[in-house]
C-alpha cells in the first residue's frame, strides 16, 4: 500500500488540489462585498471598475457576468435550492423581471437619481427600472444590396421579395430577439411571422451569430441590435443599420435588486450611482442610449428623441400579455419555423 | 489447462479505496439528479407529488417529432461514425500502412476542435449561399443545413471516441488468433469479419454508445446546423425551455431532460446485456508483437484515401477556422485584411486570456486524471469483483453523460450552492465545482474505454500474480496498468479535450476570476470581439495545446503512448 507513494500519480493530484485550493478565492465571507449578476460586456465592467471603487472605497465589487438567458438560469437554480447570491441583477430580459417581481424575489426601490426614467420603462412599483436602452435596427451588408434598394420597413420582410435574404436571432435562444418576435406578433399577427418562414429567414443563435452571417454574405439584410453594429462602424463600413419606418424595437437593460439579505443599503446607494453621470456615460460608451434626458446619444447613432418618436410602444397591456404568453409565443414560433 | 478456482469475496482488492470511489460517485453524480428531479416532481403547483411538468411535455405534439428526430440523427451519427472508425482503426494498428503513427494523431486530433467553432468552419465552408466549397465548385451542391450535414458534421468529431476505444483494443488484443486463421489459408477480409470483428465487438459497442449518447445530449451543433435546417431535436427543445427564463422553464427543461435520461437508461441497459454476451477474455500474458499485413497494391491508394479524409476533417475545418483567425474583419477577401490582429488582441488585449489558459489546463489535466483513475476503480469493481450491483455503477456514471450540459450544471447549481452536503464549506464559486462538473460529466469516457480494457484481460494473469503472493498493488502495477495503459491514455485525451474548453455548464457555474478558456470563447464569440476571429484564435490554441501534450507523452514514453 505504500508504494503509492511513489507514484507520480498520487503526487500528481496532491498538487492539482492544493493548486485548486490556492485558486480558490476566500473573499466570498467579506461583509462589504457586492454581488453584481450582469449582461453587461466585459470591457464595460473594465470601464465601471476604477470608477466605481473611488466612489465606494472599501466596497469590493463581484461581477458574474454572462448572457442574460444564462443569469436567469444561474439564478433560478440558486434560488431553487434556497436563496440567490446576487445582491443586484442587470440584464436584458424585461419579462422575467417582472415574473420576478410578481413573485416576490425583488426589492422595491425607487431611486432618487431615476427619477426621469419614463414611467414605460420601468415596474409601476419599483421593483426594476430600465438602465440603458439597446435598440433592434435593421442591418444591410452594402456589398450585397445598396442602401437604398434595401428594406425600409420590418413589415416589409415578409414580402416575397425578400425570400432567401433576410437572417435574426432566434427568439427562442436570445432574449432581444424574443421581445422582437413578440412586438413584431402583436404588432402584425401570426401571419407576418409566416410570411418570415416562407422567406426562409435563418433565424439561429444571438445577435453576434447575425453579424458574422451578415460579414460572410450569408445573408444580406436582417435585424441585429444597433449596438452590435455601432462597436464595428470604424471598422467594417459594409454592414450599416437602417432605421425602419414602422419603428425600432426598444429593449430595456433593467437594473433590480434582489431580496437577499444584508447588502441592501450597499445595493440602493449602487443602483444611485448607476443612474448618476458616471454610470450612465459607461453605458452609453457601450453604445447605448440611457433612459433619462440630457445624455448625449452614442458615438455614430441618431438621437434618441429621433429613435423614440418612432418605435413599437411598450404598453402595459402588451407586457401583462406576453408575460402570460410567454411560453406560448415560443412554442408557435417554433412552430412554424421547424414546419 | 484447468482453470485455477479462487473463491473471490465479493470486493476484492483495497476495500476503503473501492468503497470511496464508489461513495464519491453516489455524492456527486447520482445525488445532484435525485436532488433535481425531486424539485421537478415536487414542485407543481399545488404541491406534493405529481407529473405536472412530464404530463405537460407529452401532451405536446412537437415532443414526439423531437423525440423521432433525435433517433434518428443519433443513429444516424452513430452508424456514420462507426462506418468511418472500424476501417480507419484496423489500418492504422494492423496493416503497414505508411505513415501510420502518424496519422493516428491526426484523425484523433478532429476531437481537440471545439464543436461549436468546428461548427462555425463547417457553415463557412458548406452553407448553401456561399460556402467556400460551393464557391469553388460554382454551384451549389453541399448544404450544411440539412438532415446529413449535421449527421457529417456531428460525426466529424465524434467519430474519434470509436476510434480510440477500437485503436486501445487492437493494440491490446492479442494478434496470433488472427495469425492463426490466416496460417489456416483465411483471406483478410474473412479473418477480419471472423475473428477481429468480433473480437473488438464489445470496444466498438462502448465507443459506439458514447458516441450516440453524446450526439442526442449535444447541444452546440445542433443549435447552429439544426435550427437553419429546421431539425427540431430533444435538446433544441431542452434548450428553448431553459432560456425561457422562467423557473417554469426550469423545471420544464429538468422534466424533458429526465425523459432523455430515460431513454439513456434504456440504451445502457440493452448494452449491458450485449457486452455481457459478447466479451472474450482475449489478452494473455504472451507477448505478442503483431505481424503486419501487407496491403500490397492497396498500400498507395489507401494511404492516399486516408489523407484525404484527414484532410476532410482536419484540414478542411482548420482551415476555415485560420481564415477566420487572420481576418481582421470576417468575410472579405483582401490582403491587406489578413494579419495577426486578432491573436494580439487575444493575447495581449484581453486581460485575463493568461489566468483562463492557466485554469484551464489545471482544471483540464486535474480532471482528465482524476477520472481516469475514478474510472479505472470503477471499471475493476465491475469487471474484477463479484459486489452485487456492480453492474450499475457503469450506468449511474453515464447519467450525467447523457444528460444536457446545461441541466447538469443546474443540477450541481441546487445541490451545491449551499454547504457541501449540508455541513462542509461551499464548493459554489470556487474552481471546485467546475473541476467536479468535468470529472462527473466525462467520467462515463474512463469507465468505458477501461471497462473494454479489464474485459479483454484474462482473469489467470491476476490470478498468476496472486498466487505469486502479489498484493493487489502490486498485481496493479504489474498486471493491470502495464496491459491497461493504451486505454488509459486513450481516456485521459478523452477527458481532456472537451474539459480543456467546456462552455456549456462552465458558462453557468463560473465565478468571478474563475475564468477558463471556455468562459473565453463564450465572451469572443458573443461580443468582446469586434472583428469576429477571436474564438477561431482560441480555438487554434486548444488544437496547439491537446497537440503539444500528445507530443510530450509520445516522447515521455518514446512513441509507445500517446493519441
Amino acid at each position: 500500500m505504500m508504494s503509492i507513494f511513489k507514484r507520480p500519480l498520487f503526487w500528481g493530484v496532491g498538487i492539482f488540489m492544493a493548486s485548486l485550493v490556492s485558486c480558490t478565492s476566500s473573499e466570498t465571507g467579506n461583509s462589504n462585498t457586492l454581488w453584481i449578476y450582469t449582461s453587461l460586456y466585459k470591457d464595460t465592467i473594465e470601464d465601471l471598475t476604477p470608477r466605481l471603487k473611488e466612489a465606494f472605497p472599501g466596497v469590493e465589487f463581484q461581477w458574474f457576468q454572462a448572457g442574460s438567458e444564462e443569469i436567469a438560469t444561474k439564478i433560478n437554480a440558486e434560488m431553487i435550492a434556497g436563496e440567490t447570491k446576487a445582491d443586484v441583477l442587470i440584464s436584458s430580459d424585461r419579462f422575467w423581471y417582472e415574473e420576478l417581481a410578481s413573485t416576490g424575489h425583488l426589492h422595491s426601490y425607487q431611486s432618487p437619481t431615476a427619477k426621469g426614467v419614463p414611467e414605460s420603462l420601468k415596474n409601476p412599483s419599483g421593483y426594476y427600472s430600465t438602465l440603458s436602452i439597446p435598440v433592434m435596427v435593421l442591418v444591410v451588408n452594402q456589398e450585397m444590396i445598396s442602401k437604398e434598394k434595401a428594406p425600409k420597413t420590418f413589415k416589409e420582410l415578409a414580402d416575397p421579395k425578400w425570400s432567401k435574404k433576410i437572417t435574426s436571432g432566434s427568439p427562442l435562444e436570445s432574449g432581444t430577439n424574443f421581445t422582437t418576435v413578440a412586438m413584431l406578433e402583436h404588432a402584425y399577427g401570426w401571419d407576418y411571422i409566416k410570411g418570415l418562414r416562407k422567406n426562409e429567414i435563418l433565424s439561429q443563435g444571438g445577435n453576434s451569430a447575425v453579424i458574422r452571417r451578415l460579414q460572410r454574405k450569408e445573408r444580406p439584410v436582417g435585424w441585429v441590435l444597433l449596438e452590435n453594429l455601432l462597436r464595428i462602424q470604424d471598422t467594417d463600413t459594409r454592414l450599416v443599420p437602417l432605421y425602419p419606418e414602422d419603428g425600432v424595437v426598444i429593449q430595456s437593460n433593467v437594473i433590480a435588486i434582489t431580496k437577499k439579505k444584508g447588502k441592501r443599503e450597499l445595493a440602493e446607494k449602487f443602483v444611485d450611482w448607476m443612474y448618476g453621470k458616471d454610470g450612465q456615460e459607461a453605458m452609453i460608451r457601450s453604445y447605448m442610449y440611457s433612459p433619462l434626458e440630457g445624455y448625449t446619444p452614442p458615438k455614430g447613432a441618431p438621437p434618441f428623441k429621433q429613435i423614440r418618436d418612432k418605435s413599437f410602444k411598450w404598453t402595459a397591456e402588451f407586457i401583462e400579455g406576453v408575460v402570460k404568453k410567454r411560453d406560448e409565443i415560443k412554442e408557435q414560433f417554433a412552430r412554424i419555423m421547424f414546419e | 489447462m484447468k482453470k485455477i478456482e479462487i473463491k473471490f469475496p465479493s470486493l476484492q482488492g483495497p476495500v476503503p479505496l473501492l468503497t470511496l470511489g464508489i461513495l464519491f460517485l453516489f455524492t456527486v453524480c447520482v445525488y445532484p439528479f435525485v436532488v433535481l428531479l425531486g424539485k421537478v416532481f415536487f414542485s407543481a403547483e399545488g404541491g406534493g407529488f405529481s407529473f405536472q411538468y412530464l404530463a405537460e411535455i407529452l401532451e405536446s405534439a412537437s415532443t414526439y417529432t423531437a423525440i423521432l428526430n433525435t433517433l434518428l440523427i443519433a443513429t444516424g451519427t452513430t452508424l456514420l461514425c462507426s462506418f468511418i472508425a472500424i476501417p480507419l482503426a484496423w489500418m492504422l494498428v494492423r496493416t503497414n500502412l505508411p505513415g501510420a503513427s502518424r496519422l493516428r494523431s491526426w484523425c484523433s486530433l478532429p476531437y481537440a476542435i471545439p464543436p461549436y467553432i468546428g461548427a462555425i468552419a463547417w457553415i463557412y465552408l458548406a452553407n448553401p449561399s456561399n460556402g467556400i466549397l460551393n464557391l469553388l465548385l460554382g454551384k451549389s451542391i453541399f448544404n450544411v443545413y440539412s438532415f446529413g450535414g449535421l449527421i457529417w458534421v456531428m460525426s466529424s468529431f465524434f467519430f474519434t471516441f470509436i476510434l480510440l476505444s477500437l485503436l486501445s483494443a487492437l493494440d491490446r488484443m492479442d494478434s496470433s488468433l488472427e495469425e492463426a486463421a490466416r496460417l489456416s489459408g483465411a483471406r483478410p477480409t474473412q479473418v477480419f469479419f471472423r475473428i477481429t470483428l468480433p473480437l473488438i465487438l464489445p470496444a466498438l459497442i462502448s465507443g459506439a454508445l458514447l458516441v450516440f449518447l453524446a450526439s442526442a445530449a449535444s447541444f452546440g451543433v445542433p443549435a447552429l446546423i439544426g435550427s437553419p435546417a429546421r431539425i427540431f431535436l430533444m435538446t433544441t427543445k431542452i434548450y428553448t425551455f431553459q432560456k425561457m427564463g422562467s423557473l417554469r422553464g426550469i423545471y420544464l427543461a429538468a422534466a424533458l431532460s429526465s425523459l432523455l435520461l430515460l431513454f439513456a437508461l434504456v440504451i445502457l441497459v440493452l448494452n449491458q446485456r450485449l457486452i455481457k454476451k459478447l466479451s472474450f477474455q482475449v489478452v494473455s500474458g504472451k507477448a505478442s508483437r503483431p505481424s503486419l499485413i501487407d496491403l500490397g497494391r492497396w498500400k498507395n491508394p489507401l494511404f492516399l484515401g486516408i489523407l484525404c479524409f484527414v484532410g476532410l476533417v482536419l484540414v478542411l475545418p482548420l482551415g476555415g477556422i485560420l481564415i477566420t483567425a487572420l481576418s481582421s474583419v470576417q468575410g472579405r477577401f483582401s490582403f491587406d485584411n489578413f494579419g495577426l490582429q486578432n491573436f494580439r488582441n487575444v493575447f495581449f488585449g484581453i486581460s485575463e486570456t493568461p489566468r483562463a489558459l492557466k485554469n484551464s489546463l489545471i482544471l483540464g489535466v486535474g480532471a482528465a486524471t482524476f477520472a481516469t483513475f475514478l474510472g479505472m476503480l470503477l471499471s475493476y469493481v465491475q469487471w474484477k469483483t463479484k459486489l452485487k450491483g456492480r453492474r450499475l455503477l457503469d450506468i449511474f456514471a453515464s447519467l450525467p453523460y447523457a444528460a444536457p450540459g446545461t441541466v447538469v450544471a443546474l443540477a450541481l447549481i441546487i445541490s451545491f450552492s449551499g454547504p457541501f452536503l449540508g455541513f462542509g464549506p461551499s464548493l459554489y464559486n470556487t474552481l471546485w465545482i467546475l473541476w467536479l462538473a468535468y470529472v462527473i460529466k466525462f467520467l462515463s469516457f474512463s469507465i468505458r474505454t477501461t471497462g473494454d480494457g479489464f474485459g479483454q484481460i484474462d482473469d489467470c494473469l491476476a490470478e498468476a500474480a496472486r498466487v505469486s503472493g502479489a498484493s493487489w498493488w502490486v498485481t496493479l502495477k504489474t498486471i493491470w496498468y502495464p496491459l491497461m495503459k493504451p486505454s488509459l491514455v486513450a481516456a485521459w485525451f478523452l477527458i481532456f479535450m472537451p474539459a480543456f474548453s467546456e462552455l456549456t455548464m462552465t458558462v453557468l457555474l463560473t465565478g468571478p476570476g474563475m475564468e477558463t478558456v471556455g468562459t473565453l470563447l463564450f465572451q469572443l464569440q458573443e461580443y468582446a470581439d469586434v472583428s469576429g476571429g477571436g474564438a477561431a484564435v482560441l480555438a487554434l490554441v486548444i488544437i496547439c495545446a491537446v497537440a503539444l501534450i500528445n507530443w510530450l507523452v509520445k516522447l515521455l514514453s518514446k512513441g509507445k503512448y500517446g493519441l
